[in-house]
């Protein structure tokens, strides 16, 4: 089952413009103290998405490493300068070897 | 007029006019304060002694400018707290900020977050939601592409902590 996302960013930007990026990250990001339903006392085991990159035309403009500090659903809003019309490939793994991959194709005018 | 009295201190220290003056572009990057109750900026707090902090640290002179965590003074739910984590700079080729690094002197992983920019980024300024075990300090460095460093540290009162089962 693929991880949903929702990335928000402007469809199109100026050349030198800085655009932000807003990338949200269906995730529980289990912090590892959680107990399970049922009553059986067993913890639900830690698991978060802790490598988040961007990748946009061959270079990684955003990475971030998250822990349990950051909360579920992980939001992220960063901010890029446009250059030229690309992709911009969202790639992400959880500690449980889960990946995730969004894309968002952003149309730089001059 | 308590509130009045710290807008206009730190919008003095931003160089904020008036609500108007704010675009952001004239301040370097730097957005206005969007927490109504932002967590207190009157006193400065040291930086928590660590040892993860210490070894991010690695002896290096620590600037306490140019950093500023945008964050509630008080959380109502630990689980969920927007922060906004903002450095001041031009983020050109020879100066800007390589990483942002967030610690928590409260929660089970000290390390909370760790972000890696460059001149690409246009601006320093990274929104989040953040998982508060606690009434805790939450400390961000900048380090720069000179690898010179520069810290801020926030403190933040969590009416209902984060990580503690309710049941």
């Amino acid at each position: 089952m693929p991880m949903l996302s929702r990335i928000q960013a402007p469809a199109t930007a100026r050349k030198g413009e800085v655009v932000t990026v807003r990338i949200l990250i269906q995730h529980p990001m289990e912090n590892g103290f959680r107990y399970a339903e049922g009553g059986t006392g067993i913890r639900v085991p830690y698991n978060v998405v802790n490598r988040l990159t961007c990748r946009y035309l061959e270079v990684d403009v955003f990475q971030a490493t998250m822990t349990s500090g950051i909360a579920a659903n992980p939001l992220m809003q960063f901010h890029l300068l446009a250059r030229e019309t690309g992709e911009l490939q969202f790639d992400w793994v959880d500690t449980s070897g889960e990946r995730g991959s969004a894309r968002h194709l952003l149309t730089v005018t001059a | 007029m308590k509130r009045r009295a710290a807008l206009g201190t730190l919008g003095g220290a931003l160089g904020i006019v008036s609500k108007a003056a704010i675009t952001g572009a004239a301040l370097g990057g730097l957005p206005v304060r969007v927490f109504a109750q932002g967590a207190p900026r009157d006193k400065t707090f040291a930086i928590p002694d660590l040892r993860p902090i210490r070894e991010f640290i690695n002896n290096r002179p620590v600037q306490r400018t140019r950093v500023f965590i945008d964050i509630a003074s008080q959380a109502d739910n630990g689980n969920s707290v927007p922060a906004v984590l903002n450095v001041e700079s031009p983020m050109t080729e020879t100066d800007h900020v390589k990483r942002m690094v967030l610690f928590s002197d409260k929660n089970p992983y000290a390390q909370m977050a760790h972000f890696t920019l460059g001149p690409f980024s246009g601006k320093a300024s990274i929104a989040t939601r953040l998982r508060l075990g606690g009434s805790q300090h939450l400390t961000l460095f900048a380090e720069m592409a000179d690898n010179s460093l520069y810290a801020d540290v926030v403190e933040v009162t969590v009416t209902v902590s984060a990580c503690i089962d309710a049941a």
